[in-house]
């Protein structure tokens, strides 16, 4: 009895041995063929606020180019640095730039670091209002008192004197923000903390990757905040325009400096007109945090590709600067636009362009531009 | 009649090398593997400890009784995460134990047909391969918007007791507690139906024999005989409830509060971690999580140490209890 069972499964643990064979054997030979050994793969991480752009365009560039593989991992502005810094990744990205404190931690031996801002994209406060038509337009002192909690309900004068045409509930306002720390919070409280300037208040959140909200409730992730207003009625919150965007949500028109209320639009025209004239400093760690222009829309930021002035690996190199090179390109600038984000200025893709040459394989160290 | 002497005589020989070698093996590879898991243990305590210590030195005490959390100025308390921790795991928990004792009782007691059994019994322990994440979906797209009608009539209509102070938004204590309950639901209910499946059926037919009820037998006899296992399985479900993330992390809120509302929004410790671990930058960031992490492992072994101690108790006083049971 107990023979006659143990036989029969032995039989089956056979069958199934075949199985994990048939299946596995295939597997192995793919990966056996598939790596030829003049195949590179470069890893990045960092920022969720690009990735869509990103990952689109590291796809379409190994579609072009079968023998260069390039990964990357949204994990946060934060992570993204602290992965860079650690050399786990050939390269980072953050919304936040670098502050002098991040870089001072880069090991020696990457030569310094050049921050490349290879895209810009729209802040959009995105809600969830029930029962009204068309977009709620907000003033300056609307969507900052929001975001200080001085205005509590949708209701409010403030935010109605603006609006017209609509009729707004009496619903409580929830404010919605990321539970990490992340890129597109310190691109939207430096516009908050400038705003305030202008208007004599005390912005008391601060400016940070991560800062103190006063009741609010959080998600992980452009994708999670952007989740979490859908569910919640009353709720506003700061997204991407791509994610608010995949998501359905309607977004708000805000004034900006010049009193003009302005859309944000998927053609990047008003972010455009956002990037225009800010100054480009050495380190092109651009900041535009209040836009001038009458047709910006008011909550702009570049965002950065972060990598070592210089590698020890030629190939490396090589690859990541013909990468970069190529995603400048007018063809991938008008994908950016077509995801939602913002086109770069030309004098800006310029200066990128030297930049990238500067990238050195040589021990010896190169002086930045 | 030759065959068994000779067998009996094969069973009876002395221990060949082999078997001693065996044996011996046997007890030392025991050993090391109990060892192995208290030195883990040891050493995960170690190590969060030591990274913790810049923290641990710069705030002490402060840092459990405070409530604010600012990385960007340095300062850091989890008041509000202890406190939402502890809330939504006993939520869960006493939910949990209810569920999951009355479906083992159901599973046991011979209330429904075997094949039946082994069904709803499997579907249960099912539940507990549901991967944490697919909970929290569960939870925010059928949880919340089911249950928000009648939070939210609550909140209207009894709104003065402070349980219902707030309206159900979206996320917050009741719906993570919820979810929870569920996901610890299989722990419970599978250990709970061991413990009064080993219920000596003597014990059972006794009281049956004596004129006991169904009802009179699995409160005087069953329950009171199985308690052991059952607060062994309670516990075990807390310890999970205490350490669970990622459903927690989707559904309670992030918020840092301290509301007495069901409805409120909150934060738990495993989420506070799960929140900030990854980008945590300075020693001191780092640190502030550790103690944060070495807080909720303290939380969760005075759980398992206070439920040992129930036990201990419990189980002196286990035969005055079954005698009475019996008894009556």
């Amino acid at each position: 009895m107990v023979r006659a069972s143990g036989g029969r499964r032995s039989m089956i643990s056979l069958r199934h041995l075949h199985l994990l064979l048939a299946f596995a054997l295939p597997m192995l030979g793919v990966q056996g063929c598939a790596a030829p050994s003049d195949e590179v793969t470069l890893q990045g991480s960092g920022a969720t606020f690009p990735a869509p752009l990103y990952k689109r365009w590291f796809l379409e560039y190994y579609q072009q180019n079968h023998a260069i593989r390039v990964n990357y991992s949204p994990i946060g502005s934060g992570a993204g640095i602290r992965q860079f810094t650690s050399g786990l990744v050939s390269f980072g990205a953050s919304d936040a730039g670098m502050s002098e404190k991040e870089i001072s931690r880069l090991p020696e031996k990457y030569g310094g670091v050049l921050l490349l801002p290879m895209t810009a994209g729209l802040i959009v406060l995105s809600y969830n209002v029930p029962g009204i038509s068309g977009p709620i337009r907000l003033s300056r002192s609307a969507y900052l008192n929001i975001f200080l909690r001085k205005t509590t309900n949708w209701n409010a004068d403030e935010i109605a004197k603006s609006n017209p045409g609509l009729s707004l509930p009496n619903q409580s306002i929830t404010m919605v923000t990321r539970a990490d720390s992340s890129g597109t919070t310190y691109a939207f409280t430096s516009h908050m903390a400038a705003v305030s300037k202008a208007m004599n208040v005390e912005w008391t959140p601060g400016v940070d990757k991560s800062v103190p909200w006063k009741e609010s409730i959080a998600a992980q992730g452009n994708d999670g905040v952007a989740a979490l207003i859908q569910l919640t009625p009353g709720a506003i919150g700061y997204v991407e325009f791509g994610y608010a965007k995949l998501a359905g949500l309607p977004m708000a028109a805000l004034e900006n400096q010049s009193h003009q209320f302005i859309l944000p639009d998927g053609k990047g025209k008003s972010g455009a007109k956002a990037l225009e004239g800010a100054t480009v400093p050495n380190d092109l760690q651009i900041r535009a945090p209040d836009p001038t222009s009458a047709e910006a829309y008011p909550i702009v930021t570049y965002t950065w590709i972060l990598v070592r002035k210089h590698y020890e690996d030629k190939r490396d190199a090589d690859t990541l600067k013909a990468l970069l090179l190529h995603c400048l390109e007018d063809g991938q600038q008008s994908l950016a636009q077509d995801l939602g984000y913002v086109t770069l200025p030309s004098a800006v893709v310029a200066r990128l362009r030297a930049a990238i040459q500067t990238i050195t394989t040589t021990p010896q160290r190169m002086q930045q531009p | 009649m030759k065959t068994p002497t000779v067998e009996r005589r094969s069973i009876a020989r002395p221990p060949t090398a082999r078997d001693l070698a065996v044996d011996a093996s046997f007890k030392w590879a025991t050993r090391a593997f109990a060892a192995f898991s208290a030195v883990v243990v040891t050493l995960i305590v170690i190590l969060i400890s030591k990274e913790a210590m810049p923290a641990i030195l710069k705030y002490g005490p402060s840092f459990v009784v405070s409530r604010h959390w600012d990385a960007g100025k340095g300062q850091f308390g989890i008041l509000p995460e202890i406190f939402g921790t502890l809330l939504t795991s006993s939520i869960g928990v006493v939910l949990a134990a209810v569920f999951g004792i009355a479906g083992a009782v159901f599973l046991t007691e011979e209330f429904i047909p075997l094949w039946l059994e082994n069904i709803l019994k499997n579907v249960i322990t099912l539940l507990a391969a549901i991967p944490s994440v697919v909970y929290g979906l569960w939870g925010i797209f059928v949880v919340i918007p089911a249950i928000r009608p009648t939070c939210n009539w609550l909140h209207a209509h009894m709104g003065w007791i402070p349980l219902f102070r707030t309206p159900l938004l979206s996320v917050g204590i009741l719906p993570a507690a919820l979810v929870l309950a569920i996901m610890i639901l299989p722990t419970v209910t599978a250990i709970s139906r061991d413990a009064i499946a080993a219920v000596d059926p003597l014990l059972r037919e006794a009281a049956f024999g004596m004129g006991a009820t169904r009802w009179e037998t699995i409160w005087g006899v069953t329950l009171p005989t199985s308690r052991r296992g059952i607060y062994g399985s309670i516990v075990l479900g807390l310890g999970r409830a205490l350490g669970e993330t990622m459903a927690l992390a989707m559904l309670v809120g992030s918020a840092n509060v301290i509301s007495p509302s069901l409805f409120s929004p909150a934060d738990t410790l495993a989420a506070l971690l799960a929140n900030k671990f990854p980008e945590a930058a300075s020693a001191l960031d780092l640190g502030a999580l550790m103690y944060a992490a070495l807080v909720l492992l303290i939380l969760t072994l005075l759980v398992n140490v206070g439920g040992e101690w129930i036990m201990r108790r419990d189980s002196t006083s286990k035969s005055a209890v079954g005698e009475k049971a019996v008894s009556k």
